[in-house]
């Protein structure tokens, strides 16, 4: 490895602070333990909660440091921004050099005949045709130069020289990932809206914020459903979306996870769903003496009449979150059963258990004999105008590390001295990295070159 | 035969390996180094075939998905990439006492995802928010990175085990590679392993942007793969500009692979709001 292409050092102490590695390992691991720290303390709680586990003083020291939400914390940031002002100075040193490296067909056999050969032996062929058997052999793999020196001639050769571009690109990226992330986070937004089985919205929730924020556009649910495997895990969560503008359809789609619907930079993402009031209800009453039987078509808010003027059953409300005794039963009807000649009596009439209202052991039993199943899709909705430049980054970080762990700037030079009888052939070499594999892959050139 | 009895069946070739590469270079028995070999190979056809079979059960079952989407899975996957690394390394190197260290790896994540009775080995059917090819994507470059830093990790660890400075060169040390051979193996492991630790980071940051529309949200695991990679991310920076070497390199394995193990498995036991809120 060549140490002569140093770039020289500057005197400027800020930014010879920000061209050192010692500085960019401080900050790395800087940013690994905060990082690792704010796994540690829960992000985004409650200040109660924060008080109950680490006290008053914890609880003021998280808060001056903005630890409850440190990842978006100004010293956080700060840190991140030195890492950037790092590598850009960094590159921006070391450019030239880079460059220079990458573009000049400077070939310096005496840099690496200077050194110890790395494969040596004696052939009986005579210089003649030896330089020209060399020369096309070597020529299949590198870039070569061929130069005659005393009693012989010299083959220089060299390849990969763009792979010294992997470093500047991999650091390259990481500006562009951040940059990205900060145009997402100045340009775009991140928010949720809740759409009724039926329902359409113009505006949505944002996140982290008590705004709204209006679309430009009308979005409408058709449609919500979800199916379920054979063993009742969820299958698929599917919202059927119509996209309005004024009052024009401009597009449909069914969305489901993994599936989002996309229209002018903004993103639909199935994120949750939850249940509505049903709108059509049919009840049950029977009478426990006589064992008649009536049953009712009807809707929440209305009153139905029982048989033979024995009373009145209001249905009140729907209750998403039903608890009998501190036992969760979830979605139920609630209503109120107001008899002649008697206290009203609360009933409730869960879904999951349409008899639930025997265990009351009242004269008349009210059951669910059906109800329709009525949803809201949730939907995130997100427009991140910087998504296009973080995939930038990604694909051109993945390709720099690929050129920086596969490929590598290689330096060849073959000596041939002939005297009467034989030559001797000595092979020089210099790699940048992968020095073992180099040192492989000489070995191998010098065993064909023997047989050639 | 089912994959589960593929699987426990190559649980133990993997554990026989190991054993035959230790008693290999303990014992010096240049015989059996074939065997040894051998039994690697015979582990890898198991491990694979142990995963097909999975594949094709999770299709019998009509909830048909890539043998790649929980603990169980992954942990296999992850002993056979360990198993073929090492396999390329000694090839390529012809190198036989790496496997000492390299063959109880893959055995004990079998083991592991076997024998604990936390890890469910039932296939189940995807979660919807599973269903995505970035997924297997995730899964398939985060394992490849991390079965390359456990390499990195078990050789590191035979670096400091065998290579203090005074013992070098007695008995059984002399069957070790050479320090600089131990050294530009690590390096090599640890390059390849950053190069899949960034695809993993990616595939999943962009399979979480297709779910949920955000690609990176500071949740713990995400936060502890990007602490991972800042941790061999130093280590590049300090074996390349500080000329960094052998024993403290070594250390760097070891503490990068303690942080890609609690990625793996040490974000569970996170406090998390609710865990005192409550
Ligand atoms: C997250 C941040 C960074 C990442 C992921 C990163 C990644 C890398 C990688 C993969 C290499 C190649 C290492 C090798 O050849 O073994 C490298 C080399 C290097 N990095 Fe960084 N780097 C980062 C930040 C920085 C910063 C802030 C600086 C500024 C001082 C810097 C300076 C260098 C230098 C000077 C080299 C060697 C270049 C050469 O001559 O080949 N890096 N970096």
């Amino acid at each position: 490895m060549q140490t002569n292409n140093k770039p020289k050092p500057s005197k400027n102490p800020l930014w010879l602070l920000f061209t050192s590695v010692k500085f960019t390992v401080t900050v790395l691991l800087l940013l690994a333990i905060t990082s690792a720290a704010g796994t540690i303390i829960p992000q985004n709680g409650s200040p109660e909660n924060y008080i109950q586990a680490y006290g008053k003083f914890g609880f003021t020291l998280i808060q001056v440091l903005d630890l409850f939400n440190m990842y978006h914390s100004w010293w956080f940031r700060t840190l991140i921004g030195l890492l950037i002002i790092n590598i850009i100075i960094c590159t921006i040193h070391r450019w030239p050099t880079t460059w220079k490296l990458v573009v000049s067909t400077g070939f310096k056999p005496e840099s690496l005949s200077r050194k110890k050969p790395m494969q040596e032996f004696t052939t009986k062929g005579t210089e003649g045709n030896l330089e020209s058997l060399y020369t096309s052999f070597m020529k299949k793999q590198y870039q070569v130069k061929v130069d005659t020196i005393k009693d012989g001639f010299r083959i220089y050769g060299e390849k990969g020289r763009w792979s010294r571009l992997g470093v500047p690109i991999v650091h390259f990226s990481v500006v562009l990932i951040l940059a990205g992330a900060l145009v997402g986070s100045f340009f775009g937004f991140d928010g949720y809206v809740n759409i009724p089985e039926g329902g359409s919205a113009d505006r949505i929730q944002l996140r982290d914020s008590d705004r709204t924020k209006a679309l430009g556009f009308e979005v409408v649910c058709k449609d919500f459903s979800i199916s379920y495997y054979d063993s009742g895990a969820v299958k698929e969560y599917r919202s059927a979306l119509q996209l309005k503008e004024d009052g024009k359809i401009i597009l449909e789609k069914d969305i489901i996870v993994n599936d989002p619907l996309r229209y002018k930079g903004i993103n639909f993402f199935q994120s949750s769903y939850g249940s509505l009031p049903p709108e059509n209800l049919e009840l049950k009453i029977m009478s426990r003496d006589s064992k008649k039987i009536q049953k009712y078509k009807t809707k929440i808010g209305k009153t139905i009449e029982l048989p033979g003027n024995a009373g009145q059953f209001l249905i009140k409300k729907f209750n998403r979150d039903f608890h009998f005794r501190n036992v969760e039963l979830g979605q139920a009807i609630e209503g109120e059963l107001f008899l002649t000649n008697a206290k009203p009596v609360n009933i409730a009439l869960p879904f999951r258990f349409p008899t639930f209202d025997k265990m009351r052991k009242g004269q008349w039993v009210i059951t669910i004999e059906s109800h329709d199943n009525r949803y809201y899709t949730g939907l995130q909705v997100t427009r991140d105008p910087g998504v296009f430049l973080v995939y930038l980054g990604f694909i051109l970080i993945l390709t720099g590390c690929w050129v920086v762990f596969f490929s590598s700037h290689k330096k060849i030079l073959v000596e041939v001295t002939s005297s009467s009888k034989n030559s001797q052939v000595k092979i020089f070499g210099a790699t940048t990295r992968n020095k073992m594999d180099f040192g492989q892959q000489i070995e191998k050139l010098a065993g064909s070159m023997k047989q050639l | 035969m089912n994959s589960s009895f593929i699987l426990s069946v190559t649980t133990f070739v993997y554990g026989a390996a190991g054993f035959i590469y230790l008693a290999v270079w303990i014992f010096n028995i240049k015989s059996m180094e074939r065997l040894a070999t051998g039994t690697v190979i015979i582990g890898i056809c198991g491990n694979i075939a142990g995963l097909l079979f999975r594949w094709k059960e999770s299709y019998d079952l009509g909830i048909g998905h890539a043998p790649l989407s929980n603990l169980y899975e992954s942990l296999v996957f992850f002993a056979l990439v360990i198993a073929v690394l090492y396999l390329v390394l000694e090839k390529k190197y012809n190198l036989k006492t790496i496997g000492a260290f390299a063959l109880p790896m893959a055995f004990i994540s079998m083991a592991y995802a076997s024998l604990s009775p936390k890890i469910g080995e039932v296939i189940q059917p995807l979660l919807p928010a599973l269903k995505s090819n970035w997924l297997i994507a995730h899964v398939i470059t985060c394992f490849i990175g991390y079965a390359a830093f456990a390499l990195a990790f078990g050789i590191g660890l035979m670096f400091l085990v065998t290579l203090s400075e005074k013992t070098y060169h007695q008995g059984l040390l002399s069957r070790v590679p050479e320090k600089k051979i131990l050294d530009e193996l690590m390096h090599k492991m640890v390059m390849f392993g950053f190069l899949f630790l960034t695809g993993g980071i990616i595939s999943g940051a962009v399979w979480a942007n297709s779910a949920w529309g955000r690609y990176w949200g500071w949740d713990p695991k995400e936060t502890w793969s990007l602490i991972t990679w800042f941790i061999y991310a130093t280590l590049l920076h300090v074996r390349f500009m500080k000329g960094w070497r052998g024993k403290r390199i070594a250390v760097f394995t070891i503490i990068g692979f303690i942080a890609v193990l609690f990625t793996y498995f040490g974000v569970n036991y996170l406090p998390g709001l609710h865990s005192y809120g409550s």
